[in-house]
């Protein structure tokens, strides 16, 4: 499989995700956390962003923030122009079902559903034509190589294939951005590997914003930019030094 | 592998028994226990519950047979004062035996206290004499009788003379023994419910903990240090509920005996049955889920964080493009989860239907406490010089029959003693208080070397008591079978049975009386329908005209099998003229016909020698007593009768005061309280373990109003099943109980034959009914107000 040139397609006229001093605190006993402090990026249309930091350093919670699955106490997200913080719970689960992916360290299949049920669940919430759907399922079956699995639960997959699961259940959709925490976390290298393959190549085919959090800075280094997170504040580096 | 032998299995499974035994009651396995179900008591709220349900359920069945014990022992003591009663004394025994008693009195014989003559020493109504001796029990009961019956009874000449103990001297073996086998039974039952409950709870706990435990095997747990993790926590949860459960015990037992007069007692049995009852349920309820757990493999336990373990593997897929959200979703993953949901529907309604249940087993008690006694016998006596045979043992060890070969009278005193029934019968049944009489002139089938042939469709479910015949397979008669009775039929006999509700017919069957070879017969054996007879059915009767030797056989049916092809049978042909239902019924049919038949089908005279009056039940003592004396007043007229007191009236009025019904009432209440138990708990497990699926869906875009919709349209599809499951596991288990107590337990010789109706309680299943549809909308309601809603937009993916 050939590599990618991830710059090809980014779009810089058109930023897809911008978020704004965004804050995100934690309050347990006495003690007042802060996962997130005064946060904010610019992405553009078509990029691949890396977010690295080390563990505990409030990557994932801004990621969830991102994705619309958590909601900051300060500070505004943009996404397609709209913001997604002042959107009440319905319209932001709307909006995450027709335009966000989401790929999870932990895969999160729904045990009672087959490999085929799980990556169709993302059709039930929105309302798009079954035809653009059958498309999209059959290409990312075929490419993310799980046609014979298609009929098995979770239980019976391998974790390599579990999280190629997942990533066809985030993709199914065909959402604008996709969001991926640590989606080779769990993976050895050759798995890992295929995994960013699959995501950057899918990226191309449908001209998707890719957005990972990583501390695989194997993985980092293939982005187009990568945003630094330490104690909660999130900075934009360059490649060279950017670390873990 | 070489097979271990038997006996090294054994002794293992021993070892085994005793480790785990130990493993619970180990310290410091105590301790950890005491600390997680105090500390995280909230997880264990349910068996804390049940816990307390059931060791309150010892409790009160310990009290309440010991206040039944004290209760009758109270009504034994006041209503008599005698152990012995000898009667039917003449003059000269009566003479005899006073001088006897009296030469003992005087020399402080340590063995009678007192004597009385019964009428104050004047002859009775039938001329005869009763004395009634006062044992001195000091030497223990059986050695008094004894003593008194050497020294003094037996030194008058035996003659009419009849010896009665009271209840004063059988109490031990009519009711201590009863009532002990019956609480020992009733323990027995109540703790097999009890494992139930707890395995039930157990096993839902260890479906949503699995994965923990998973952990514990691979990290080098066995079975017995597993068992003495559970079984610690539950024996410490069972432990910490004594008390109260003693409290609730009393004041429940207190509640249905102390309005009564009668005070609570405990004895042993009070406190071990609770103690021995509580402990062996502990280790009963956690041996065995926990025995399958650790025998499979930790990897399998290690997938079920969650709810892996409780789906259905499929080998196909629902294409979900263009489904409904969240109905079909939620509908899918009931099929997928399905043999999670039917165990929990089956596992919280049965204690609904057991409460069912309860209720009919409490109605057939009343049923039988409502019964009238058999309280006396009224038979013919064989002539004055006739000795009834005995048994005994020669020098050689032989034994020999002494005396007269069996009674029986001879045609023309079978005309006479019939007639005096008829004259006397009448006067009887209107003596105030008795109820009816009752008799049976019948004689077996199978004793007659006779038999029946039936057809296929007469044959409802002979199972074994028929045997395939090829005798008159032209004529479609292909089954034979001789569990019959001749019963001798006449107009008297009809009427009674009609008269006092005893049965009901099909037919005509007086028409009996008149139709050349007609027969009243039965279908049931055991109370069970088992052949299938209308009127105008014809069955043939095969009469034995020449016999001879059998070889030997061990089976009824192959003994009937072997006269079919050895002896020789002449046929009559019989006509159903009715079908009589509602009589006791043993192992035989009655096969009824009239007097001309009946002779000549066992060359016997039909005649009444004995007949059974039953007392009106709920007829106080006084009235009884003067009952008695007129009875003996009619009879007496006819010399040659006699009435002999059965003790069945008082037995049954002792019987009545226990409070059988309110127990089995309450213990069938707190059965049904179980049931929300069950649903509660196994769905706050399941749910809790669903909220990373709830994040997952909410993640993808689910929006916030259809986990409400799932929850609601999971409580509605469950609420629909509690519904139909219970209604269908009511009867079932009704059906069991009728069954079991109609028929199966007559059949085991373990209770008398009584005819009991099968019984639905209507308000108690509708009750039961709407618990279940609640519990199990509620099951589903509770979980999303304290989970799911909370969870949404708040709790992250895993």
């Amino acid at each position: 499989m050939a590599i990618a040139t991830t710059a090809s397609h980014v779009n810089p006229d058109r930023v897809i995700l911008e978020a704004t001093d965004v804050v995100r605190q934690y309050h347990q006993s006495d003690e007042t956390v802060t996962a997130v402090n005064r946060a904010s990026m610019k992405v553009y249309e078509g990029e691949f962003i890396a977010i690295v930091g080390a563990s505990g350093s409030g990557k994932s919670t801004l990621l969830h923030m991102l994705a619309g699955l958590d909601r900051p106490q300060a500070g505004t997200i943009m996404v397609r122009g709209q913001d997604i913080t002042a959107m009440n719970a319905d319209e932001l689960s709307r909006f995450r079902g027709n335009y966000l992916g989401m790929v999870f360290q932990n895969h999160n299949l729904i045990p009672q559903l087959t490999a085929l049920e799980n990556i169709l669940i993302p059709t039930l919430m929105c309302n798009k034509e079954n035809a653009a759907y059958e498309e999209m399922f059959k290409k990312l079956v075929s490419s993310l190589n799980i046609a014979d699995r298609l009929h098995h639960l979770p239980s019976e997959l391998s974790g390599g294939q579990q999280q190629r699961v997942a990533i066809a259940r985030a993709l199914i959709n065909m959402p604008h951005v996709l969001f991926a925490d640590e989606p080779t976390g769990n993976l050895d290298r050759t798995n890992a590997d295929e995994v960013l393959e699959l995501l950057l190549e899918t990226k191309e085919l449908i001209g998707q914003t890719l957005i990972m959090v990583t501390h695989d800075m194997s993985i980092a280094n293939r982005a187009d930019r990568i945003y630094q997170m330490e104690d909660g504040k999130l900075e934009l580096c360059n490649k060279r030094s950017a670390r873990i | 592998m070489p097979t271990k032998s038997r006996t090294k299995r054994i002794k293992e499974w021993f070892i085994t028994l005793f480790q785990s035994i130990g493993a619970v009651l180990y310290p410091p396995n105590m301790k950890n226990a005491f600390r997680n179900v105090t500390k995280n008591w909230k997880e264990y709220v349910c068996f804390y519950l049940a816990a307390l349900v059931m060791t309150a359920g010892f409790w009160t069945v310990a009290l309440c047979a010991e206040a039944n014990m004290h209760e009758a022992k109270q009504a034994v003591f006041e209503e008599y004062d005698y152990h012995v009663e000898v009667a039917l004394l003449d003059n000269e025994q009566y003479a005899n035996l006073d001088q006897q008693l009296q030469y003992q009195l005087e020399r402080d014989n340590e063995y009678i206290k007192s004597y009385y003559w019964v009428n104050n020493g004047k002859p009775l109504l039938d001329g005869t004499y009763s004395c009634r001796i006062l044992l001195d029990t000091t030497y223990g009961m059986e050695r008094a009788y004894g003593e008194v019956y050497d020294d003094m009874i037996n030194r008058v000449s035996k003659g009419r003379r009849d010896i009665r103990l009271s209840p004063l001297y059988t109490f031990d073996a009519d009711y201590g023994v009863p009532y002990t086998i019956q609480l020992w039974t009733v323990t027995l039952i109540w703790m097999a419910f009890s494992i139930l409950i707890m395995t039930v709870l157990f096993l839902v706990r260890l479906d949503h903990f699995k994965f923990i435990y998973g952990v514990y095997m691979a990290c080098g747990a066995d079975f017995p240090k597993l068992m003495g993790a559970a079984g610690g926590e539950l024996l410490t949860v069972t432990a910490l509920t004594w008390i109260p459960a003693a409290l609730i015990g009393f004041c429940i037992t207190g509640v249905l005996y102390i309005p009564r007069g009668v005070g609570l007692g405990v004895a042993v049995e009070t406190v071990l049955i609770p103690l021995l009852g509580g402990i062996v349920t502990v280790i009963a309820s956690v041996w065995f889920p926990m025995r399958k757990m650790s025998k499979q493999p930790p990897a399998l336990h290690l997938k079920a964080g969650d709810n892996t373990n409780l789906v259905s593997s499929p080998r196909r897929s629902f294409r979900l493009f263009g489904e409904a959200f969240p109905g079909k979703y939620e509908l899918y993953g009931f099929w997928r989860m399905r043999k999670y949901y039917v165990r929990l529907v089956i596992s919280a309604v049965i204690f609904a239907a057991f409460f069912v249940s309860g209720l009919y087993v409490a109605e057939m008690e009343r049923y039988h406490n409502d019964l009238d006694p058999y309280e006396y016998q009224v038979a013919y006596r064989p002539p004055s010089f006739y000795e009834d045979p005995s048994v005994e043992t020669d020098e050689e060890g032989n034994e020999i029959i002494i005396g007269d070969e069996p009674w029986a009278p001879t045609w023309d005193q079978a005309e006479n003693i019939r007639y005096d029934v008829d004259l006397f019968l009448e006067e009887l049944e209107a003596i105030p208080g008795i109820s009816h009489a009752e008799w049976d002139v019948s004689l077996s089938g199978g004793f007659m070397l006779s038999h029946l042939l039936l057809t296929p469709g007469q044959n409802y479910d002979g199972g074994e008591f028929v045997v395939s015949s090829e005798e008159r397979l032209s004529d479609g008669f292909k089954w034979a079978m001789n569990n019959y009775q001749y019963t001798a039929v006449d107009e008297l006999w009809i009427d009674n049975i009609i008269r006092h509700d005893l049965a009901t017919f099909e037919g005509d069957p007086y028409s009996v009386l008149t139709t050349k070879n007609g027969v009243i017969i039965s279908e049931e054996i055991y109370n069970d329908r088992t052949y299938r007879f209308k009127p105008g059915d014809q069955i043939m009767v095969a009469v034995c005209e020449e016999g001879g030797p059998l070889p030997m056989v061990m089976n009824p049916q192959q003994l009937l099998r072997e006269q079919i092809k050895l002896y020789k049978f002449r046929y009559e042909v019989f006509t159903v003229c009715a079908v009589v239902t509602g009589l006791n019924s043993e192992s035989y049919i009655t096969f009824g016909v009239n007097y001309d038949n009946y002779k000549l089908l066992t060359n016997r005279p039909p005649v009444r020698t004995e007949l059974k009056v039953y007392i009106e039940k709920g007829t106080d003592m006084d009235t009884v007593v003067a009952a008695e004396t007129e009875l003996r007043r009619v009879i007496d007229y006819y010399s040659d009768w006699l009435v002999t007191p059965t003790g069945n009236y008082f037995e049954t009025n002792i019987k009545s005061l226990k409070n059988d019904r309110a127990v089995i009432l309450t213990l069938a209440t707190c059965l049904l309280l179980i049931s929300p138990m069950v649903w509660y708990f196994s769905q706050v497990m399941f749910y809790r373990k669903r909220r990373n699926e709830f994040a997952v869906l909410h993640a993808l875009g689910a929006p916030d109003d259809a986990f409400a919709k799932m929850h609601r349209l999971a409580g509605g599809v469950l609420s629909g099943a509690a519904f139909l499951i219970t209604i269908l596991v009511s009867l079932l288990c009704n059906h069991l109980v009728y069954f079991t107590v109609n028929t199966l337990l007559p059949m085991l010789h373990v209770t008398e034959s009584i005819r009991y109706e099968f019984n639905l309680s209507i308000p108690a299943l509708i009750a039961c009914v709407l618990i279940s549809v609640l519990c199990g909308f509620l099951s589903c309601e509770l979980p999303y107000r304290l989970f799911t809603k909370p969870d949404i937009g708040v709790r992250r993916v895993d």
